[in-house]
């Protein structure tokens, strides 16, 4: 139960209205100011007290995420501020449905089409052969700032595992297979990093390392998996290079 | 204007060359890890990535480095011992960062060896790809 070691004045609850109290850093994309009486009583609370106004402005912000129809974003936030560390695993249809994970999913297969180890092993194999090709690539993305993947992670990273089975006939190359894309992020914070997060403004990490220290939120994984399905005939060029197109 | 098509040709075929020469030239291979957070607006992608000092990349990257270069079909060269590939492979710096990965966890080996044994290949000859 809260209980104030604090001189009345200054303690959150009686001194200040609920409006104040989680107004602390305002709009400063509307540049409007944070709330005086708020701040000044904030930089003379302790490490605790400071917590558990911050804690009260990541509330706000999953209440106006909400309002934006942001919800991996306010659910995100919400697990976090929840401490209960579980693994979160995100809805992959929904992770599809963000241009910058279309375009990470797009790179690594590029690097399959690309992938100078896969050219010496369509070298080798021989007419009428079958052989199984395994390999991985990550690519690390962030979202862009008008999206919501910008607020529901940070630097994710896809894992993408090909598992190609080829077969040579003269000069072409049949491949059918799999991509298996594996999304994952950690949910956590850095000292010395920040984030500008719309209506509320630069925020530092330090300030969400204050509430996992005395409010309980703490770090958790993210992660989605998907399969795509390849079937593909391909030719090896003159020069070694090969004309696979996998999208 | 005859001279001032020459010329132009000229520049344009000493600038070509000179990004030919600047993307092919053999420089060393460093290893490349993950930065801990990126927070510019505009993050380009190796902003993502930095190269390591020693006392930050594990010993297996210098044991396994080598087998992966050759595994990953990639082409270099050694000079006093140390791995020299191309200038526009080592700026692909998410590349490099994934075969710095390769060599340093026991997944990527996991799964060479696992293709190795569906195609019935003896793993540690498979560098006869080279």
């Amino acid at each position: 139960m809260y209980t104030s070691r604090l001189k009345p004045e200054l303690d959150l609850k009686k001194s200040l209205t609920p409006s104040e109290y989680t107004n602390l850093f305002g709009d400063p994309f509307w540049t409007l100011p944070g709330n005086a009486k708020a701040k000044s009583i904030y930089w003379q609370m302790d490490d605790k007290q400071k917590a558990e106004m911050l804690k009260a402005n990541y509330i706000k912000m999953i209440e106006k995420a909400r309002q934006r129809n942001w919800n991996h974003a306010a659910d995100n936030l919400q697990w976090w501020l929840d401490g209960s560390g579980f693994t979160k695993i995100i809805d992959f249809k929904w992770l599809r449905s963000q241009r910058e994970v279309l375009a990470c999913e797009n790179v690594n297969i590029e690097r399959f089409e690309n992938d100078k180890d896969l050219r010496v092993f369509v070298k080798k194999l021989n007419d009428g052969q079958t052989d199984n090709y395994i390999a991985h690539f990550d690519h690390s993305f962030d979202g862009g700032i008008f999206g919501e993947l910008y607020y529901m992670c940070g630097t994710s990273t896809i894992t993408s595992k090909c598992n190609f089975k080829i077969t040579r006939k003269k000069n072409d190359y049949i491949l059918s297979g799999i991509i298996v894309h594996n999304w994952w992020d950690i949910y956590d914070w850095h000292k010395s990093a920040h984030a500008f997060i719309y209506g509320f403004g630069i925020v530092g990490d330090s300030d969400a390392l204050l509430v996992e220290k005395y409010c309980g939120a703490k770090p958790f994984k993210m992660r989605s998996t998907w399969k795509q399905n390849f079937n593909a005939t391909f030719q090896r060029e003159s020069s070694g290079e090969l004309n696979l197109k996998l999208k | 204007m005859k001279r001032k098509i020459y010329a132009g040709l000229g520049t344009l075929i000493i600038l070509l060359s000179t990004y030919y020469y600047w993307q092919n030239r053999y420089v060393e291979l460093r290893p490349v890890i993950r930065k801990e957070y990126t927070s510019p607006l505009i993050v380009f992608q190796n902003d993502f990535y930095k190269i390591a000092d020693s006392n930050e990349i594990s010993l297996n990257y210098y044991k396994n480095i080598k087998y992966v270069m050759d595994r990953s079909g990639e082409d270099y060269i050694i000079k006093n011992g140390k791995i020299y590939i191309k200038y526009k492979i080592m700026n692909d710096m998410e590349l490099i960062w994934n075969y710095t990965t390769r060599s340093t966890r026991p997944d990527w080996f996991k799964l060479k060896r696992e293709m190795d044994s569906i195609n019935g290949d003896d793993y540690k000859k498979v560098i006869y790809y080279k």
